[in-house]
């Protein structure tokens, strides 16, 4: 092989050479593509198989190798590669004329510098090269660094929701149970429903009408324990009365003692029926038998027996209010309802028992809002958390099958007295009015905004917007 | 006969000669010097057209005819009855007038009685039975007497009465014709054109050659001519150049130039798809060759390179390329077309892959 030969292999791997460059860059643009796609569709959607996929990177040798075959397809035969060195060496074809027909004598006429041939060989420039692969790694290396996402699926989500919140339930009802605050009848029909709602929710995703049920559930228990918790602090405080008035000497009306009497009987009552006094001292228990004998209270004659049986009867009641405050600050039963219902009874005159439960109530209010979003009574979960739907209606709508709804409950009004007055009761013109507009919340035809009558109130809110200093 | 041409006829036998059959190179050099001898005789007699005295050359070597054009008074037929004189070949000039018939051109058969009072027909050759045949004003003959020249161009034969009578070789038609005066003209068909390997066009000289021609030649009159090349030297000539190597790559570049002048091609250039209405036959690929040939004969090379071919591409091709008249409008002639052609379509057809850079210069 002459000098010539050298130069025409050389200058013939040089021309394979990018063009195997210019196919495998576009192989390994779409290789890396695909790749890149890959592992971010095995991270979003399959997390497990996340070291798996890393084998695929593997793929990128035979992908060099499908390219070197597609380029020997329509390889740089050596001819033109002589052709080309031809013309960059400016030599009018003889270099081709004596490829194809070797001449000793025409061969002298042939550049015989060496320096000739070096600067007619092409440059690697591999521009091309670069900006179709740059991208695509770009692509797949982020796509690598792309965190896994949870491997959790929608509906064990749900699950888990319904399992946790039905665990809640289970714990609250113990809770009533022990208490005691409900009836045994009402306590076995609350386990069984509680039972149903946890075998629905065990294997399939939890719907609205769970949610609805798990609700109504923890309504039912928050009005039972609103219900005792309300009967207890009626007889604490008919029991308070009754014995300050036998303590200060404070003589009350027959009328007052009677009432008193009367409504510290009927708390009484009602606490015995759901089995309040279970828990209590043996000799209290006999005591109440003695004072409910034929269903009337019969307070001893003698003072100081009278004011040691109230003692120890508002001894009593106090510590099972505890325990309910206890329970309802443990399980978050009526964020709301309960502080205010403490404000309420600590204003009622329970000696010291008052500014302690409020102090309760405001830390644990605070604790509760600190950890969870919204202060109303009843949520379903964080504010931020993401809303589960699944199981939509179709068109027809035949979805909503008839279905037999839990039982309804009434919340039942609060009969508290707020206070006795010999006047006529004070009314909140302000309180009036805004119950007054919420009434006017019905049903509007055209021009009701226009026609609406604007409170005093509105009317400067209005003014003082628009900077309007006469009407 | 000086020593270059005796060293032509001496190394006839030799030309194919060393391992791999090219033209050797003492051969090159002599029919180099013999052509360029013939070309210094023609620059003597037409003066300040160099471009176009190489060309007539290149067709004269590649056995082609000719068709020149251009303005009255430009030396074309001058330039023709030079090239005879210094051919030393038999030559006959045609004036083509409206009334010429094929037989004044051809021949016809003549009945005669021969001395035994016998009568038969003898076949009188005409005007064309020469070696050099000057057809001056082609286009003022009518269509049926220019056809007569078809059969005589392409076979170097005319057949009468059904007879073939063979044209002496090597056998030229040089045409002119005159672009201007188109009343009481035929314009050639395409046809006639196609058997044309050159059409040439003639153009002004410049003021120093005007000068120097109206200072040396009193009354128009050429210096005295006389013969450098006589039939067996243009024969071994023509040999040469049949010896000429023709690449691969060349012809390749040939083809895929032939092949871009068709508008029907989808890798012709927009240029050509937008204004040309017929492309160049393959026999325009044939002249083409066969004139790159020659071309690299005159230029001292033992094979055909692009610039051969590019040299010689525009006088090919441009006649054999139709234009619509969407081109005149526009403003291309078949020469800037061929300008085109040249730049669009590359040399080699393969290009150097994009991640390589070209070779320095």
């Amino acid at each position: 092989m002459d000098s010539a030969d050298q130069w025409i292999d050389k200058f013939l791997k040089r021309v394979r050479i990018g063009e195997f460059l210019k196919h495998a860059a576009d192989f390994s643009a779409v290789f890396l593509f695909t790749f890149g796609t890959i592992v971010l569709l095995v991270k979003l959607l399959m997390p497990a198989l996340w070291p798996h996929v890393l084998w695929l990177a593997l793929g990128a040798l035979p992908t060099m190798i499908a390219a070197r075959w597609y380029v020997r397809r329509d390889w740089c035969r050596r001819d033109e590669s002589v052709a080309m060195l031809d013309n960059a060496l400016q030599a009018g074809g003889l270099l081709m004329t004596l490829h194809e027909r070797p001449d000793t004598n025409w061969k002298q006429q042939l550049p015989q510098l060496e320096l000739q041939y070096q600067q007619a060989l092409p440059k690697y420039r591999p521009r091309r090269f670069a900006s179709f692969v740059v991208l695509p790694l770009i692509f797949a290396v982020a796509s690598c660094f792309v965190p896994l996402r949870a491997a959790s699926s929608a509906s064990s989500a749900d699950n888990h929701v319904a399992h946790r919140a039905t665990e809640e339930l289970e714990e609250l009802l113990a809770a009533l149970n022990e208490a005691p605050v409900l009836e045994e009848q009402e306590q076995e029909q609350l386990e069984q429903e509680l039972q149903r709602l946890a075998d629905e929710t065990e294997k399939t995703p939890l719907t609205s009408e769970n949610w609805e049920t798990l609700d109504a559930l923890r309504e039912r228990m928050q009005i039972r324990l609103d219900s005792t918790e309300m009967n207890l602090t009626k007889a604490l405080e008919a029991a308070g009365q009754l014995k300050q008035s036998g303590a200060d000497g404070e003589q009350l009306t027959v009328e007052q003692k009677l009432r008193l009497e009367k409504n510290l009987t009927s708390a009484l009552k009602k606490l015995q029926n759901k089995g309040q006094f279970k828990n209590a001292p043996a000799e209290l228990q006999k005591n109440l038998l003695e004072l409910m004998k034929d269903g009337q209270l019969q307070l001893p004659q003698d003072a100081a027996q009278r004011q040691q049986q109230l003692e120890n009867l508002q001894k009593h009641l106090d510590d099972e209010l505890r325990k309910l405050d206890k329970i309802r600050e443990q399980h978050n039963c009526g964020q709301c309802r309960g502080e205010g219902q403490r404000d309420g009874r600590s204003e009622s005159g329970r000696n010291g028992r008052g500014e302690q439960g409020q102090r309760q109530g405001g830390n644990s209010s605070q604790s509760q809002n600190n950890s969870r979003p919204g202060s109303g009574g009843i949520n379903r979960g964080r504010g931020d958390a993401q809303m589960s739907w699944g199981d939509e209606s179709d068109e027809q709508g035949i979805k909503f099958k008839e279905r037999l709804l839990p039982e309804g409950l009434q919340e039942q009004p609060k009969d508290e007295v707020k206070g006795i007055k010999a006047s006529a009761p004070d009314v909140d013109p302000a309180t009036a009015a805004t119950r007054g507009l919420a009434r006017e919340g019905g049903p509007a035809a055209g021009e009701t905004t226009t026609r609406r009558r604007l409170s005093p109130k509105h009317r400067a809110a209005v003014r003082k917007f628009f900077g309007k200093a006469d009407p | 006969m000086d020593r270059e041409t005796a060293e032509v006829e001496d190394n006839a036998d030799a030309t194919q000669q060393d391992d791999g059959g090219l033209v050797a190179p003492q051969d090159i050099q002599a029919a180099q010097t013999v052509l360029k001898r013939l070309l210094d005789e023609l620059r003597r007699a037409i003066l300040g057209q160099d471009e176009l005295l190489e060309l007539v050359v290149i067709s004269l070597m590649a056995r082609g005819h000719m068709l020149l054009e251009g303005l009255p008074g430009l030396g074309k037929t001058e330039l023709i009855k030079s090239l005879s004189k210094l051919l030393g070949l038999e030559f006959r000039r045609l004036q083509f007038t409206p009334d010429l018939l094929p037989s004044d051109i051809v021949g016809s058969p003549i009945l005669e009685e021969n001395q035994h009072g016998a009568r038969s027909l003898v076949f009188h050759k005409g005007p064309i039975f020469a070696n050099l045949v000057l057809a001056d004003e082609i286009n003022r003959a009518s269509p049926k007497t220019q056809s007569a020249l078809l059969e005589a161009m392409q076979e170097r034969r005319v057949t009468v009465l059904g007879e073939t009578h063979p044209l002496p070789l090597p056998f030229f038609v040089l045409a002119t014709q005159n672009p201007i005066e188109l009343e009481g003209t035929y314009p050639l068909p395409e046809a006639q054109l196609d058997r044309f390997t050159f059409k040439l066009s003639v153009h002004n000289v410049s003021s120093s050659t005007l000068q120097e021609i109206i200072s040396t030649r009193q009354h128009g009159r050429p210096p005295e001519l006389e013969p450098v090349v006589d039939a067996l030297e243009l024969e071994n000539l023509f040999d040469k150049v049949d010896a000429i190597h023709l690449p691969d790559a060349v012809s390749n570049y040939i083809a895929r130039l032939v092949t871009a002048t068709h508008p029907d091609r989808d890798d012709a250039p927009e240029v050509v798809r937008k204004f040309v209405k017929f492309g160049a036959s393959p026999r325009a690929a044939i002249a083409l060759a066969g004139t790159s040939r020659a071309a690299a004969l005159l230029a001292g090379k033992p094979n055909v390179g692009f610039d051969e071919v590019k040299k010689v591409a525009g006088s090919v091709l441009g006649h054999r390329m139709i234009l619509d008249y969407a081109a005149r409008l526009e403003g291309w002639t078949p020469q800037k077309m061929i300008d085109s052609l040249l730049e669009q379509v590359p040399e080699i057809g393969r290009h150097l892959p994009e991640d390589l850079a070209p070779a320095d210069g």
